[in-house]
């Protein structure tokens, strides 16, 4: 036994000795551009200066790889000002931006999700770009998709990046061996749903995540999308509801779609990433997801056929509006070099660097008139067209404690889900969760 | 006669009914041991599994244990950059500096509050049981608004002060226990020999203590490596990091790197199961008897 023992552990501090000699890594720099034919106006010499600029987009894979490259070219524009990169896991970007602010150490330059920025606002972490962009000769606001740009307290506090909207995935080889056509209405995706889930060969029509843990959770990747599908509002007047006609409407269809048995069991625990694993298999029907999935769709399994479309309005009639929701950036209050902080960001801003960002990221920027690379994939360029061409709705970027709020949406659903409640009970519910949070 | 021939086979056999029902006994243990072991190895061999597949082939359907596509892409691509071995780099010395730290006071402390008297042990005693209680979590900001403070954020030092003001108490009620079981004429038989406190303690009381000290250090190094809140919040250096965070980073907002986040997370677990394998017998008793006299 003893020497059996002495074997296990020389067995492991041999892999653990390989394991720290193992390898050596050829360090790949950043290519920086030629600025021979640099048409932007290089910033008069100064002291030398570092900003720092915190996200959690270098987490996904060949993204981090672009943003040294933009850095890169940065730096050689602005050989006076360094950028320090600081990349964080994306659950706890929003905490450590939150915390940072408190210490007063945060960075100059952050990555932010649209519905964190009405919560940053009222901490003060925010800085409001409205005179930088109207400074800024290179900067023209009517370039880009205005729903980030969207006012907060009669300020503009994001800078427009990526766009990731959401529409409705399907899979192209499973309908067209149901002979289905292209869901326009919601009837139409219900009876899809029913018409593809076979539950003894695990096929389902549908996979949802209701789950409260994590970042981006529940209710903003079905609910908030199919609410602004049927042209809904949670803003009514100058009061937040989650009791609206179209809100009723999208929990009867989420609550339909569950007693058909369409959806993919777990949708309780189930994330953002693992909604889109499992559509990436190849036997579930359809998805509500943001057009970020393009690539990791990709990734996963390059030879899934699907296709995207707009979620459509309840009954087919009129236009959907899709739910904005992307990657932007803004500038910190307590930022000491707000002026290379705008640099840095106007820099990130001009067409020919979003252009290269939205290639190599496999996103879509947020700016009008970016083709898709030749050898975009069809739902990639379906992704930019639609983009170019619906109305893009984001309340929760204005919402006060959006993040409290949508969780609690969340959890209306998951009871009505549950069959703990019924749809006019949970929403209920979650109002008066809604009244006393945001003190209305 | 068929009788007398049955019984006797099987008085061959079972002796006794005693021994029927120890074997069966026995059998039992055996069935509930085989099935809990089942259900604590499971877990890890499925991050066996599926840290040698294709990241594209970790929710395949059906499940499968066993690959269909075996590669070590995912260890390949751990252990031959340079970020993550870093990773494991700063695992490493802050795991080991806050284990000696912390032992070497749990040590010194714990014997001034086993052998000596004085005003405010009691206090002192009660004060350093209560730190012990108090959520991690609700530390967090002071922790960071103090480390900002001090000039200590964003520092290996501020980390390690950190941990060990974690792993202290820890260390110091377990000594404390263990020197309490500790007969004190071996301290008095010391000081006659000449030896001084501190000698008593190092040279004679020490060495006899080491199943308690072995027992404290392998906790303290596992507290240390495992600790994911406070390096994320303490540290914004990359080259700083430890291993939680290394794996943490392979959570994006669109994608897992899941073979590599299993991958990471054996390769991280290795020192620590040697160390556990190499006290085992230590940290077990080390565990009962400094637990015996409080």
């Amino acid at each position: 036994m003893r020497d059996s023992k002495r074997t296990v552990i020389l067995l492991l501090v041999v892999v653990l000795v390989f394991a720290v000699f193992a390898g050596c890594t050829k360090e790949t720099i950043p290519e920086k551009p030629s600025t021979d034919n640099n048409e932007a106006t290089k910033a008069p010499e100064t002291e030398p200066v570092t900003i720092q600029f915190l996200q959690w987009w270098g987490t996904e894979g060949a993204v981090e790889a672009s943003i040294d490259g933009l850095v890169a070219g940065f730096e050689a524009e602005y050989p006076h000002i360094t950028v320090e990169v600081i990349s964080l896991p994306f659950g706890e970007t929003k905490t450590q931006i939150v915390a940072n602010h408190a210490a007063g150490t945060v960075a100059d330059v952050v990555g932010l999700n649209p519905p964190w920025t009405r919560e940053f606002v009222d901490l003060g972490i925010l800085e409001p770009l409205d005179s930088y962009m109207a400074n800024d000769d290179d900067f023209n606001k009517d370039d880009y998709f205005p729903a980030s740009m969207a006012p907060i307290k009669g300020n503009t506090y994001l800078a427009p990046y990526n766009t990731l909207s959401f529409f409705l995935y399907y899979n192209k080889d499973m309908f067209e061996a149901a002979s289905l056509s292209t869901p326009e209405s919601w009837q139409d995706v219900i009876d899809a749903a029913e018409a593809l889930s076979d539950i003894d060969n695990n096929k389902y029509g549908f996979t949802l995540s209701l789950s409260e843990g994590g970042a981006s959770n529940g209710s903003i990747l079905s609910l908030y999308p199919l609410l602004y599908a049927a042209n809904g509002r949670t803003l009514v007047g100058d009061k937040y509801s989650c009791q609206t006609p179209e809100m009723v409407e999208a929990m009867n269809f989420l609550k339909t779609l569950s007693e058909a048995g369409s959806i993919v069991p777990g949708e309780n625990v189930k994330n953002d990433a693992m909604m889109v694993e499992e559509f990436s298999l190849g036997n579930i029907g359809m998805m509500i997801q943001n057009d970020a999935h393009v690539a990791t769709l990709a990734a996963k399994n390059p030879d899934l056929n699907y296709g995207i479309i707009p979620i459509p309005t309840v009954d087919g009639s009129g236009t959907p509006e899709l739910r904005h929701h992307g990657w932007d950036i803004g500038m910190t209050a307590k930022g000491e070099n707000k002026e290379e902080a705008w640099l840095f960001i106007s820099y990130l801003l001009r067409k020919e660097n979003m252009e290269r960002a939205g290639i190599e990221m496999k996103k879509t920027p947020s700016m009008y008139g970016v083709e898709p690379s030749e050898d975009a994939s069809e739902p990639e360029k379906l992704a930019k067209q639609y983009l170019a061409e619906y109305s893009m709705v984001e309340e929760l970027m204005e919402m006060p404690s959006a993040g409290a709020c949508w969780t609690e949406l969340t959890k209306a659903g998951v009871a009505v889900l549950g069959g703990i409640k019924t749809v006019d009970e949970a929403l209920a519910d979650c109002q008066a969760e809604w009244d006393n949070i945001l003190g209305q | 006669m068929d009788n007398t021939f049955k019984s006797n086979r099987i008085n061959r056999h079972f002796k006794s009914k005693g021994e029927k029902r120890e074997m069966k006994s026995k059998a039992k243990t055996y069935v509930i041991l085989v099935l809990s072991s089942i259900l604590v190895i499971f877990p890890v061999a499925w991050m066996l599994s599926v840290s040698v597949r294709p990241n594209n082939q970790v929710f395949e359907y059906p499940a499968s244990f066993i690959p269909t596509t075996f590669t070590l892409e995912a260890y390949i691509n751990v252990l031959s950059n340079n970020r993550y071995l870093k990773y494991f780099l700063n695992s490493y010395i802050i795991g080991m500096i806050v284990t000696i730290v912390s032992t070497v006071i749990g040590i010194m402390a714990g014997y001034g509050l086993s052998r000596y008297k004085y005003k405010g042990k009691k206090v002192f005693s009660m004060f350093v049981v209560a730190t012990q209680t108090v959520p991690k979590v609700a530390l967090l900001i002071p922790f960071f608004i103090m480390m900002t403070t001090l000039k200590l954020y964003n520092t290996r030092i501020g980390l390690i002060v950190t941990y060990t003001s974690f792993a202290l108490p820890y260390a110091i009620v377990m000594m404390q226990g263990y020197f309490n079981s500790v007969s004190t004429e071996l301290d008095e038989a010391a000081m006659i020999d000449g030896l001084s406190p501190f000698q008593t303690l190092w040279r004679i009381i020490v060495p006899v203590t080491i199943p308690a000290i072995i027992s404290t250090m392998i906790y303290t190094f596992i507290l240390s490596w495992n600790e994911f809140i406070f390096v994320m919040t303490l540290i914004q250096d990359d080259a700083l990091r430890t291993i939680p965070v290394g794996i943490a980073m392979m959570k994006g907002e669109t994608t897992y790197q899941w073979n590599m986040m299993m991958s990471m997370s054996l390769i991280g677990s290795v020192p620590v199961l040697i160390l556990y394998l190499i006290g085992q017998r230590y940290f077990i008793s080390g565990l009962s008897d400094g637990s015996v006299k409080g």
